[in-house]
């Protein structure tokens, strides 16, 4: 962390500004809390290695688009002080809950026998559609979890950033690719490393079934812990 | 050097008029919510100390006052909207002047505190001259 304190405290070419600072907010506590969550999400499509390696990329994407559209919405002239207040307020509030819930329906715990909703939760095990999605979708809202020490570091320091320099609205973009290199890298080792040693791959497979129940303990631990933080 | 923009952040740059501040008196302020982190505890503790180490007479005759309130408390709602605080945020307030230190405290409570002291220690002489 000093390390990066003293590049940033030299930093003068904004986008190093802006990396530095997802990289801090990257391996601070709590967004690191929903990076391992994300982790094991998009590895849970294990037999398919591309796909894994893909939804790390898609899951900084979803990640990348909600910086990017909140400090739109701040730069086009929502009051900073309101829209940023808000998020640091709650995100951490809705996000405990949220993995909790999502948790359950990956145990089969949360059934919803709603006329059509068959048809949705069929339509979601076939992965070719919606695999990709939900790899996006966790991005969008894993990185509206903006704890305290992140809330500063993004709506006090890159957003200021972004919208007082006329070419800033890069700069969320290379935050967000920044806060999602862990994810990225692990994808890449669970992907292409792991999943190519010798029997490990076939061992895995066999495994799956336990895997993802393994995933959905993981949403409801970090869950807890979120709610703990939040709310105790 | 990183760009800090003057008062980033949190607050406006603008130098709001606080009515029924007592002019001669600093008063510092913490602003956080119920959910804390090490960081932010830090930075809490570390202003507060170093207030109190740099300026033990002020502090003792009142002159440099240091509060923390918890934003999700109603009554303090009135000071932070005053203040224009909606997140966390520490600052160094004097009449009408105003001065936000929270990315300087995020940056170095932790890892330089040596420079954060520096840094409240300038702020601080500075609004004491004026």
């Amino acid at each position: 962390m000093e390390f990066l304190t003293d590049l940033l405290d030299n930093s003068t070419m904004p986008w190093l500004t802006a990396l530095l600072l997802g990289l801090m907010t990257a391996i601070s506590p709590c967004p690191l809390a929903t990076n391992i969550t994300a982790v094991g999400f998009i590895s849970r499509d294990i037999e398919n290695r591309n796909r894994v390696f893909i939804n790390g990329l898609l899951y900084t994407l979803g990640r990348a688009i909600t910086y990017t559209v909140i400090a739109l919405v701040i730069y086009f002239g929502a009051d900073q002080l309101k829209f940023g207040g808000f998020f640091q307020r709650y995100g951490e509030k809705i996000i405990g809950p949220l993995l909790i819930i999502i948790g359950l329906f990956m145990f089969d715990l949360v059934r919803i026998n709603f006329p059509g909703f068959n048809k949705l939760t069929s339509r979601m095990q076939e992965k070719k559609r919606w695999g990709y999605l939900d790899a996006l979708l966790l991005g969008l809202v894993f990185a509206l979890a903006f704890c305290p020490y992140s809330g500063v570091l993004y709506f006090g320091m890159l957003v200021p950033l972004t919208v007082t320099s006329s070419s800033g609205l890069y700069l969320p973009i290379v935050y967000a690719i920044a806060t999602g290199i862990p994810v990225i890298i692990f994808a890449w080792i669970i992907a292409y490393t792991i999943s190519s040693i010798g029997g490990v791959y076939k061992k895995l497979k066999t495994f799956e079934h336990w895997f993802r129940r393994i995933i959905a303990v993981l949403f409801i631990g970090v869950g807890i812990y979120y709610i703990i933080r939040a709310y105790m | 050097m990183i760009p800090f923009l003057g008062c980033t952040g949190q607050t406006t740059s603008k130098e709001t008029a606080t009515a029924d501040i007592n002019s001669d008196k600093i008063e510092a302020y913490y602003f956080h919510f119920t959910a804390r982190c090490t960081t932010c505890r830090t930075v809490e503790a570390k202003a507060k100390e170093d207030l109190e180490s740099l300026y033990p007479d002020q502090v003792k005759q009142g002159l440099i006052t240091f509060q923390s309130l918890n934003l999700e408390e109603a009554p303090n709602k009135t000071l932070a909207d005053k203040l224009g605080v909606s997140g966390q945020a520490l600052l160094l307030v004097k009449g009408n002047q105003k001065i936000n230190l929270t990315n300087e405290g995020f940056m170095y409570a932790v890892s330089k505190p040596e420079k954060f002291k520096e840094i409240i220690k300038e702020k601080v002489d500075g609004l004491l001259i004026r």
